[in-house]
């Protein structure tokens, strides 16, 4: 009789050659604590006045302001004159030289205006364009405001400076004969105060350090701990129509899932990949350009494009297409078994359309569902989740979203907020404009002037109270980053996020030192 | 409608009950739902909107009423028959309730325990999780919140006169002659006191929104508001005064003009 061991020698049944079956990978992972910070109640009342809104952000940013202000120009002389604060905007005198704060307001004929669209009864013309309210041709005038009036500013100061409706500045200047403002000098409020790493999960900062020497003595590599990454990727739009991206989507799978490349590149970069955070545009149900334009138009209600409408009113259900998100919910029931998901609503997705916009519903995703933590029923009447719960491992969160990673805190949003101060301003630079809305303050200074939003009455959550170590911006034309720093020693990686269905670009970015990796996915 | 046992049963006592009041007889739609329904999430909003205090008159005490066991645990002290019981204190609810505004909804049952001694208390315990068989009244009765907060209570503390001398203030501060005196001459301290509050843009717009949230809103950003205004507001509040929870100027914008 043949026993195994004979026939093992004669060569005729070989062992498997090296080890008996390629380890698997393990993922790291990051501590991870979302706010509800931008969360709006599901019984939400709509009968407030959007005025609120501009108080509060007043209210809230003008005593930085005017520390900031009176810091500067406390005691300061000009031509033999001392400057004094006024109280109000209407109490500046002519001739006299004074600082005050308010709110900044931009008088732009482009711009669209519900009254005008009423008076002119404009309801069945075609969608305007989408491009600029900034005309350039002097017809636009910036105003400073507060609750007693407002006055006109000039001068060339105000020319330095990015300003858009609704952004806190402080003015110093005076009176001219006309009755508008000149301004010399120009004061914003600054990065808010910066909170410490891991100031939100003081108590689990030794559980991670922890599991990260655990890694590091499993995977094997000597003295260097592994550095974990964020990966963020945005405008995946999946859509059946356009399969131009198609291929590298599916790529990107591969990439984050960790099955791309060779052994080495898995082991030391992917499997490092610890969180996936889709920043927007994540379905894509239109198909020609035209249709996407319209729906970046923040225009009136009634001018949006009207695609091939059977009906007029109601809703007209064979105009539905349901593959575009059955596409995303495969892609992500793919990648959720191994790789946690926060997932951000853009202007695409099924989400309100007013900021800040509330979670995607978990039934667009009928497979991705489970990973999602459970809805709790009966729990006070507005059904929120409360924050000491733990977030789901697919996390949908609201846009603009806030929250804690690795310590940092992360403030990001789907692009909506910065594609419409792009609108007010002249130049191209949106990183220019990100560091902007940061000094400001203020993460949707343009709401709701431009930017449909919801009528904050209480509390307005688009001031920025606590410094984010890390802003980054969804569905942008070209990626971008940059480090801003603060007065009081804060610093801020800003990160434009380009489109990947544009460019076939993600981000990956370093937990340790917010260094900012770009990847390009490219299917010859 | 099907004519059940308990439908006529009720209706008889109900309706000699209110007739002999005098009073109109409340459909109630309760006792004649046969399958036991399970409540959708808008009604346990409701439910739990339910005020759960002692209202003020104490005649009439709102609990929700759980399951049926304790609800015939409750009706022991009465030792009646389940149903004739809910008849019964349906009588007594209407003979009792005196100060109860119509409740919202059209079936109204309000199960009166005329004995203080609350044996359902723990049946008014605040468990408005479990499914609840019966529907329960929206009690407009104005209760006491039994918290008030600390600012509320000093405003409390404030004696009419206080709030004079502060009017007083405000009103000698006024350089110019009052010119329009009688405009206002119908309107009390309070009131003067109010508007004044509501014009002041210091504190945000005056329009959508309630004064009382409108002051705590200032009070939460730091605007310090005038304390007598809160007392202004709380005393009208406890005598049951709606008609000064909004501005004068918001009543005035939103009105509707009806005309031929």
């Amino acid at each position: 009789m043949v026993t195994l061991d004979e026939v093992l020698g004669s060569g005729l049944l070989q062992k498997p050659s090296g080890h008996d079956a390629p380890e698997a990978l393990q993922r790291q992972i990051t501590a991870y604590k979302p706010l509800q910070t931008f969360k709006l109640e599901k019984t939400r009342p709509y009968q407030q006045q959007y005025a609120d809104i501009y108080f509060l952000r007043l209210t809230k940013i003008r005593p930085a302001v005017e520390a900031a202000a009176s810091a500067a120009w406390e005691g300061t002389v000009l031509g033999g004159e001392k400057v004094k604060r006024v109280e109000r905007v209407l109490d500046v005198r002519q001739g006299e030289l004074c600082w005050v704060a308010g709110t900044v307001y931009m008088d732009m004929p482009l711009k669209p205006s519900i009254l005008e669209d009423v008076s002119k009864d404009r309801w069945i013309s075609a969608p305007t364009s989408v491009g600029h309210y900034y005309s350039g041709n002097g017809d636009d005038s910036i105003m400073l405001e507060d609750d007693s009036g407002r006055i006109r500013l000039v001068g060339n100061a105000v020319q330095n400076h990015f300003m858009v409706t609704g952004c806190i500045v402080a003015v110093m200047g005076t009176e001219n004969a006309n009755g508008e403002f000149e301004v010399i000098d120009l004061l914003f409020a600054e990065l808010p105060p910066q909170p410490e790493r891991w100031s939100l999960s003081k108590g689990k900062k030794e559980e991670t350090e922890d599991i990260e020497m655990m890694d590091a003595s499993f995977s094997g590599h000597p003295s260097k701990p592994p550095s974990k990454k964020i990966a963020i990727v945005s405008g995946l739009e999946f859509s059946n129509a356009d399969t131009s991206y198609a291929m590298e989507l599916n790529l990107l799978l591969e990439y984050l899932l960790g099955e791309a490349l060779d052994r080495s590149i898995q082991r030391d970069e992917l499997s490092h990949i610890t969180r996936l955070i889709i920043a927007g545009n994540s379905i894509s149900t239109t198909a020609n350009e035209t249709t996407k334009a319209a729906a970046f138009d923040t225009t009136t209600v009634t001018n949006k494009f009207q695609p091939q409408q059977h009906k007029k009113y109601g809703y007209d259900s064979s105009c539905y297409n349901p593959i575009p998100s059955q596409l995303f919910d495969n892609f992500l029931s793919e990648l959720l078994p191994t790789m946690p998901v926060t997932l951000l609503p853009g202007a695409l997705d099924p989400a309100n359309a007013s900021y800040p916009q509330q979670p995607i519903h978990p039934a667009m995703f009928p497979q991705s569902r489970t990973y999602m933590s459970p809805p709790k029923v009966g729990v006070g009447k507005d059904r929120d989740v409360p924050v000491e719960e733990e977030p789901g491992w697919f996390d949908n969160v609201t846009n603009p979203w806030e929250g804690e990673i690795d310590g940092w805190r992360v403030l990001g949003t789907g692009g909506q907020n910065l594609d419409d101060v792009f609108k007010y301003v002249e130049s191209e630079d949106r990183l220019g404009m990100m560091e902007a809305m940061c000094r400001w303050r203020c993460v949707a200074p343009t709401a709701p002037d431009t930017l449909w939003a919801y009528p904050f009455q209480e509390d307005e959550p688009f001031v920025i109270k606590d410094c984010p170590h890390l802003f980054f911006v969804g569905c942008q034309s070209e990626f971008g980053t940059k480090v801003i720093h603060g007065p009081d020693g804060q610093t801020v990686r800003l990160i434009a996020v380009p489109s990947f269905s544009e460019t076939r670009e993600i981000v990956l970015v370093d937990t340790e030192t917010l260094d900012v990796e770009r990847v390009r996915i490219v299917a010859e | 409608m099907p004519v059940t046992r308990k439908s006529t049963r009720s209706r008889g006592g109900a309706t000699a009950a209110a007739a002999a009041q005098g009073k109109q007889q409340t459909l109630s739609f309760n006792h004649r739902v046969t399958k036991p329904t399970v409540k959708t999430g808008k009604d346990l909003l409701v439910q739990e909107k339910t005020p759960e205090t002692v209202t003020k008159t104490k005649d009439v005490k709102v609990e929700p009423k759980v399951e049926d066991e304790e609800v015939v645990e409750v009706a022991g002290t009465e030792s009646e028959d389940e149903h004739d019981d809910e008849e019964e204190a349906q009588a007594k609810a209407k003979a009792n309730v005196k100060k109860a505004a119509p409740a919202k909804k059209a079936a109204a049952k309000a199960k009166a325990n005329v004995k203080k001694a609350a044996p359902a208390k723990k049946a008014a315990a605040k468990d408005v999780k479990r499914e609840i068989k019966e529907e329960e009244p929206k009690e407009q009765v104005k209760e006491k919140e039994p918290e008030r907060t600390e600012v509320e209570k000093r405003a409390l503390k404030l004696p009419q006169s206080a709030i004079d001398a502060y009017w007083l203030s405000i009103d000698s501060a006024r350089m110019a002659r009052a010119v329009h005196k009688k405009h206002t001459e119908g309107l009390t301290t309070g009131e003067k006191v109010l508007r004044y509050f509501d014009v002041n843009s210091h504190y945000g717009p005056c329009i959508g929104i309630t004064r009382l949230k409108r002051w705590q809103r200032a009070e939460r950003l730091g605007l310090n508001p005038p304390l007598e205004v809160l007392a202004v507001l709380l005393r009208e509040d406890e005598s049951g005064n709606t008609a000064v929870e909004r501005a004068h100027m918001d009543e005035l914008m939103n009105s509707v003009s009806t005309g031929p």
